[in-house]
């Protein structure tokens, strides 16, 4: 098969090719050629990548157009119908459960209602939470970490997320992903799913392993936080667990949570 | 515990469906100019995505880009292996919109002038082929049958171009 040129690769007309090929120039044989280049030579694939970036501006060009509301089951039915696959991808041929069945002991769904008074007991969120520690090392959970660089970081190259969490839920239906940079010590929390209560703040606590939560600040009202970690405690966040606890409006007035646990996850290393 | 694992990923993906695929719906429609293929397009776009979520890097491109190259490429590789185009290609100039969608902020501000700047000192001709290229998917032939002029000829224009945009870019 002749996709080799006639002419030797020098860099300059691999710089080229790499162009062409993100352009998408090249005829069928010639762009087959260099998709298969980036796959068996890492330098290709870095000019590819480069080009890439360099024209990543244009895609402003590009309208949005709704889908059809029929193609995500096309597209569901394919992903999650494959028999399992090896290494990172996901398995799991079986149609997921409902939400608010995450945790070990089965417990009817219960709205949230305002002014419940028992405040979960920690320690049981830890030993919950420990079991998902397990789970989170063995899978790679990949989309999620797309989502939540997605939503919290739209366009920037060059932040360098750290940890992530993906706060699941553990009382009602609300769901959050966590990214912390540990160069600028930032943590920043986007709403994914589920419905705040009315009536009630959502509070984002730092726990760090073995000890107490630490208030980072509340949900702001379109679902997202932003806190600054302490120099102190910013060693600390690795291993600790990103939770959020409905409190009155306000925030809590104790400074420990008092209301109900929420959504709730470890930190994972990306 | 690998069924919770998959339950959370693939609520990550219906979250990532909702907020990505009228953008990259509009990339396939736009290089495909056929509603069907462009709905076959963004389904294999989306199994790709899937399989390739593991890979990405987020100090290679945004997480939208990184999208959007993986449905421009899974279009053209579609428009590569047909024989000829089924729509007919537009005479004239190109209609692009240059406004910015509602995803963009203003991270980019300095930045989003770069290439147009660069693109600006190429001459026009030049400055359209690229542009037609990337965004509406033409071919090296469809280019040289566009700007009328040999098919070796439109390569070397284009290299020569790309070369220039380049430096422009990277300094």
């Amino acid at each position: 098969m002749s996709e080799e040129r006639q002419t030797p690769h020098g860099p300059s007309d691999d710089d080229a090719l790499a162009a062409e090929y993100v352009l998408g120039v090249l005829a069928d044989e010639e762009r087959r050629g260099a998709a298969r280049r980036i796959e068996r030579e890492p330098t290709f694939a870095r000019r590819v990548t480069l080009w890439q970036q360099r024209f990543a501006e244009l895609d402003d060009a590009f309208v949005p157009v709704a889908p059809p509301h029929t193609l995500k089951a096309a597209i569901d039915a394919r992903v999650f119908a494959s028999p399992p696959a090896p290494a990172a991808s996901p398995a799991a041929p079986r149609m997921p459960s409902q939400h608010g069945k995450h945790r070990r002991a089965p417990t009817p769904r219960v709205p949230i209602r305002p002014a419940r008074p028992e405040p979960r007991g920690l320690a049981a969120l830890w030993r919950n939470l420990a079991v998902w520690r397990l789970a989170t090392a063995v899978a790679s959970a990949a989309c999620a970490v797309l989502v939540a660089l997605m939503l919290i970081t739209p366009t920037e190259v060059g932040l360098t997320p750290t940890l992530i969490a993906s706060l699941n839920p553990q009382d009602g239906t609300l769901q959050f992903v966590a990214v912390y940079d540990n160069r600028s010590h930032l943590l920043r929390v986007a709403h994914t799913a589920g419905e705040a209560p009315p009536d009630h703040a959502l509070e984002l606590w730092l726990v760090p392993a073995d000890a107490d939560p630490i208030s980072l600040g509340l949900i702001d009202a379109s679902g997202g936080a932003a806190a600054l970690i302490d120099a102190a405690l910013a060693d600390r966040v690795n291993g600790a667990v990103i939770a959020v606890s409905l409190e009155p409006p306000g925030g809590s007035p104790s400074g420990a949570p008092t209301g109900p646990v929420v959504a709730a996850g470890p930190t994972r290393a990306l | 515990m690998i069924e919770r694992v998959a339950q959370r990923d693939r609520a990550a993906f219906d979250t990532l469906y909702l907020h990505t695929s009228a953008k990259l719906f509009g990339v396939a429609i736009r290089l495909l100019r056929d509603r069907a293929d462009a709905e076959d397009v963004l389904q294999d776009v989306y199994v790709r995505i899937w399989q390739r979520a593991d890979r990405y890097r987020v100090s290679q491109a945004s997480p939208m880009s990184w999208l959007i190259t993986i449905a421009r490429h899974a279009a053209i590789d579609r428009l590569r292996a047909r024989p000829t185009r089924t729509a007919p290609l537009e005479e004239g100039a190109i209609v692009t919109d240059g406004a910015p969608g509602p995803e963009e902020n203003a991270i980019h501000t300095s930045e989003r002038r770069r290439i147009e700047g660069c693109l600006a000192e190429l001459d026009g001709a030049r400055a359209d082929a690229v542009r037609a290229a990337y965004v509406e998917g033409y071919s090296y032939k469809e280019l040289a049958e566009r700007h009328d002029v040999p098919l070796n000829t439109m390569r070397t224009w284009l290299r020569r171009s790309l070369a220039k945009l380049r430096d422009c870019l990277d300094q």
